[in-house]
């Protein structure tokens, strides 16, 4: 739920497993969870049964090949018995575990679909038929065979599980509630059950169920302050925002020293732009951990998404001893020096911060738009070069550049940069803008004109189209267009000055984020 | 040691000649201009209490001395003063002093003023003052015996709601001045606003009980009105037949200048919040706001923005009148150059001009060359509109500096702000400007009127040295005051040129009369005016002395 200090990429827990996609052959009772936020949150059960054919059946050469790991000498071995005896449904589901041991699926599959013909009313044939479904990503077919094999053996731990986590991947959330049900029946002090049970509600809509069972969570006697904490994550990670504060709510309440609790907290207030209770929060969280720099910087980001650009200033200058080598630090003092609309001091930390990290695309971006701010156009466009170089991927660097080289009058190099920022992000519609000015400024009026139409097309209100637009039409001679579009303009904009009448606020700035 | 350093710095200093700084500050003791500004503020922050006042640089007397009047607050529906709030009309002496005649003239007009336009519209020779005010405004006409004579009653202007900027000039080229008068917001409902309405939003600290300016977003935009001259002291609102009316807007600022060279004066009206209009002038007969198409109507970006000042000058010298706006903090100014083809280029990023404004909010400005060197410079006062913005700690603060940008020529300006002396580096709550030769040495001074403060007085001292010609133009057949004249000058070979406009700046009215700065040449070849329509004569002068001011009269030479 906090952002990392360190570049994006969640930490992954210590107990994921190491491959998760491949079935293993493994035992019935071995689960392997696979590390989320939540660690120990409802995973597949990835145990292919076994068992199913009784040892005095099975050839001692067969059985010596496959303990050996001579895999492929006991599929020609089991190929040669199942000709000779091909209605013997324990001959195909051995052949079955040792396809997919040579990881042939498809053969896996062929071969498990035969003992399900052989033996429908085998659950367990189903239920491993799921997973190698599941595996293929044919969810469809995997969660019919657990239906089906659940009819058969509706108590199957593994399957109910299993089931209940393919429906809620397939955005079934609904469905899943009854196995999950069941399997809080099964084991109702397993944490992971309980949690998946609580999201599988609320994603459902059932508010009150969910309550239900958050408060029932909360009263297990094994639950920890930890895993409310693990279990507020993964509601937020569900953008089930609501249910994730209460939980904090409660944890702030029951543990008012705990740092972490709060600093949840106040970055899920953050999240929603309760600026003021997320300061209010994160600030208790620095005051209980100081030493954290996540807790401080993140304070340091409530408030200057909030504006309080003097109060930001006035912390970082406070932790600057203790934080002020990291980059996050420096990037954030150049951020409030920017909100102050001090410029040239925010370039003059971002240029320091960008010369000891030129890795950072970042602060080079943040870089060029202050020399932007400052009117300082080449040096704007070599930091936006540099940002690209280091992350060409980022359609607001590409649309930044674009900007400033259409401001130098290079409106052929606009363009081109323009378009590549509207194909890596194709909804910007200021790019999209742009890149119509820059036609316009060329004279090439249809471009602009098509390019501008598609944008108001997109967004109908989305008023500088509408404006340049009307120009554009002006400007090829559309004298009926052009004052079409200005009595759309005008009508905007009479909208805009009843809206603003209304309600009035003031954006923040967009340059850093 | 220390002793020796401080010697030997003594001595650098010393050695040092004296810097002649570009412009010097009069102060009240030494001008006898002692009148300061009531902006009426009140806790409920009423809108119009923060943009005036306006000044008028101009010779009521006709003594060839430039004289100055400040408007003032006064009597209307927010504020009631327990007596009126003087207004001043400082005669100039023509030694560097003036003296308070305000009462003597009768100019009394308890009116809450906003500003001020200078024309002689019934041609007597002697120029007479509109007033522009919330709630009415006022035609004083000059009697030419150093009093004035409010005629509002009986000159057919009636321009309720809320006036800003005026501008003499004549629409239909029949000889005789027009007048536009800007109309701001419909402000009728007197709204007061909190701090989320407010102009820069959030605050900290606001409390809910406490008010602030609104934004002007939130107030409807309305109609301008355009009166035309009769020509028997009566005017007829000609708003609705010349479609200016039909153009809803929040009008701050004018100026009448001729953008497509057809011989019509058409009109450039900044708007605050809502898009700028240029009234291209069919004939004399209709206006057509071709803003949007011409490319003035709103940022480069398709942005509207909150527009002030304005003024209209060839400031590149390529025969077609370019134009300025002046905006708020953060949306920068615009330098608008005209590519002769109906439509105008921003030049703001290239010439330094947005780098330098960008945390401006621009009111009174001037295209003007206050170096005689023949080339248009630029003057910008500056003002944050709302007093709490220090508050905000945006980096904006309500006193802003007056920026002076120097034509190098070629397009190409220079921020000569910091070189131009200590007054450049204060702050000021500057609205109207006008800029004017108070002292007659052919050099432009400034005058800078500031909200609910005493104006600001900034003598040229004519540092470059260079030789100029003064003009006064007295139309006979095309307009008294010669508006939309062009005046073309040769010295040394070198041929420049330059289109008389009306009005311009903010709420406020320059010395008419032209300068013609010829650099360093040290005579002139000729110069030559063509008169507006219905004149259109064209006459040539080689004898005109230097350094000096000549009057001419159209038809009639010389004076």
């Amino acid at each position: 739920m906090r952002r990392p200090l360190t570049p994006a990429g969640r930490q992954r827990s210590a107990q994921t497993v190491d491959d998760p996609r491949r079935p293993q052959l493994i035992d019935k009772s071995d689960f392997r969870y696979i590390g989320s936020v939540f660690a120990s949150r409802l995973v597949l059960a990835l145990a292919l049964l076994q068992g199913t054919v009784p040892a005095e059946r099975q050839s001692d050469a067969i059985q010596q090949d496959i303990q050996a790991g001579r895999l492929r000498d006991a599929r020609q071995k089991l190929q040669q018995a199942i000709r000779s005896s091909p209605q013997d449904a324990a001959l195909w589901t051995r052949l079955g575990e040792v396809e997919v041991r040579l990881k042939d699926d498809q053969a896996a599959i062929a071969a498990f679909e035969r003992v399900r013909s052989l033996t429908p009313g085998d659950a367990r044939t189903y239920f491993n038929l799921g997973l190698l479904y599941m595996e293929q990503g044919n969810t469809g077919r995997a969660l019919e065979m657990y239906s089906r094999g659940l009819k058969l053996d509706p108590e199957d731990e593994a399957a109910n599980q299993n089931y209940a986590l393919l429906l809620t991947q397939a955005g079934r959330p609904c469905e899943a509630v009854n196995p999950l049900q069941k399997l809080k029946g099964m084991k109702s002090a397993d944490l992971p059950v309980r949690v998946s049970l609580i999201e599988a509600q609320l994603k459902c809509g059932n508010e009150e169920a969910g309550r239900r069972e958050l408060d029932e969570f909360r009263q297990l006697p094994s639950v920890t302050v930890e895993d409310q904490i693990k279990l507020a994550q993964v509601l937020v990670q569900d953008h089930l925002v609501e249910a994730a504060e209460s939980t904090l709510e409660y944890v702030v309440q029951a543990s008012p020293d705990l740092a972490e609790a709060h600093a949840n907290l106040g970055s899920l207030l953050l999240d929603k732009g309760d600026f003021e209770e997320a300061a209010r929060q994160l600030g208790q969280a620095v005051q209980l951990a100081p030493t954290s720099a996540e807790y401080s910087m993140e304070l340091a980001q409530v408030l200057l998404k909030a504006g309080q650009y003097p109060t930001a200033l006035e912390f970082l200058k406070a932790v600057k001893d203790q934080f002020g080598t990291l980059p996050e630090y420096q990037y954030k003092l150049a951020w409030s020096y920017y909100g102050l609309g001090q410029v040239p001091q925010a370039a003059a930390q971002l240029e320091a911060l960008a010369q000891q990290h030129p890795e950072l695309d970042r602060a080079h971006y943040s870089l060029g738009n202050c020399y932007v701010a400052l009117g300082q156009l080449e040096k704007a466009e070599m930091q936006y070069r540099k940002a690209i170089a280091l992350d060409s991927n980022r359609g607001s660097y590409h649309s930044a550049i674009g900007q400033v080289l259409r401001k130098q009058g290079k409106v052929g190099e606009a363009i081109i940069e323009l378009e590549k920022g509207l194909q890596l992000e194709p909804s910007d519609m200021e790019s999209r803008v742009q890149l119509a000015i820059c036609y316009q400024q060329r004279a090439e009026l249809p471009k602009a004109e098509r390019l501008l139409e598609a944008a108001v097309q997109k967004q109908p209100n989305l008023l500088n189209a509408h404006r340049v637009l009307a120009q554009v039409y002006y400007g090829e001679g559309k004298k009926a267009q052009g004052d079409r579009e200005s009595d759309l303009v005008s009508k905007l904009d009479s909208e805009e000055t009843r809206r603003r009448a209304q309600m009035m606020d003031s954006p923040a700035p967009q340059t850093f984020q | 040691m220390t002793f020796v350093n401080s010697l030997l710095a003594l001595l650098f200093l010393t050695a040092l000649p004296a810097k002649l700084v570009t412009f010097r500050q009069v102060l009240p003791k030494e001008s006898g201009v002692t009148w300061v500004h009531n902006n009426a503020r009140s806790d409920r922050h009423y809108l119009p209490e923060a943009f005036t006042p306006g000044v008028a640089v101009f010779d009521y007397n006709n003594d060839g001395w430039m004289d100055l009047l400040f408007v003032n607050s006064g009597e209307t529906t927010f504020f009631h003063p327990v007596h009126p709030l003087p207004y001043a009309l400082y005669r100039n002496n023509g030694d560097g002093t003036f003296t308070d005649v305000t009462e003597k003239a009768g100019i009394h007009p308890n009116l809450f003023g906003m500003g001020v336009a200078v024309g002689d519209y019934d041609g007597d020779g002697y120029q007479d003052v509109f007033i522009t005010g919330y709630g009415r405004s006022i035609l004083y006409h000059n009697n030419r015996d150093g009093t004035f004579t409010d005629v509002t009653a009986t000159s057919g202007i009636q321009a309720p709601g809320w006036s800003t900027s005026a501008v003499w000039f004549d629409y239909d080229n029949d000889g005789k001045l027009d007048l536009y008068v800007g109309q701001f917001a419909d402000y009728s409902s007197l709204r007061v606003c909190g701090i989320a309405d407010s102009y820069g939003g959030k605050m900290a600290g606001a409390s809910d009980s406490e008010h602030f300016y609104c934004i002007p977003s939130i107030f409807p935009p309305t109609s301008s009105h355009l009166y035309h001259n009769d020509g028997d002291g009566h005017f007829t609102d000609v708003s609705a037949e010349t479609g200016i009316a039909g153009s809803k807007g929040k009008a701050l600022g004018v100026v009448a200048s001729d953008v497509n060279n057809d011989g019509y004066m058409d009109l450039f009206v900044s708007n605050d919040t809502v898009a700028n209009f240029l009234f291209v002038n069919r004939a004399g007969k209709k206006f057509e706001e071709a803003g949007a198409a011409a490319g003035v109507a709103y940022s480069e970006d398709g942005l509207t923005r909150s527009g002030m000042g304005v003024d209209a000058a060839d400031f590149d010298q390529d025969g077609w009148q370019d134009l300025f706006v002046a905006n708020v903090d953060q949306e920068t100014f615009s330098l608008y150059r005209n590519n002769g083809d109906g439509t105008f280029n921003d030049l703001s990023s290239r010439t330094g001009i947005a780098s330098a404004t960008r945390l401006l909010s621009g009111w009174g400005l001037r295209f003007f060359d206050y170096d005689n060197d023949g080339l248009t410079d630029l003057i910008l006062a500056c003002g944050h509109p709302d007093e709490t913005v220090d508050r905000r700690m945006s980096g904006v603060t309500y006193d802003e500096p007056l920026l002076l940008f120097h034509n190098e020529g070629q397009g190409r300006l220079r921020n000569a702000s910091a070189s131009s002396g200590p007054a450049f580096q204060g702050r000021y709550a500057a609205r109207g400007f006008a800029a004017g030769d108070l002292n007659n040495d052919g050099y432009p001074d400034l005058v800078v009127a500031t909200n609910g403060g005493a104006p600001l007085i900034l003598m040229n001292n004519a540092e470059s040295q260079n030789h100029w010609i003064g003009l006064r133009l007295r139309g006979t057949k095309s307009n008294p005051d010669a508006a939309g004249a062009i005046i073309k000058w040769s010295a040394g070979g070198t041929v420049h040129s330059r289109l008389k406009t009306a009005g311009g700046s903010f709420m406020s009215s320059h010395d008419p009369r032209e300068v013609l700065g010829i650099g360093n040449a040290t005579r002139l070849d000729w110069v030559e005016v063509r008169w507006p329509r219905p004149s259109d004569r064209v006459e040539r002068f080689t004898d005109l002395p230097l350094d000096r001011y000549s009057t001419i009269v159209e038809g009639k030479g010389i004076r």
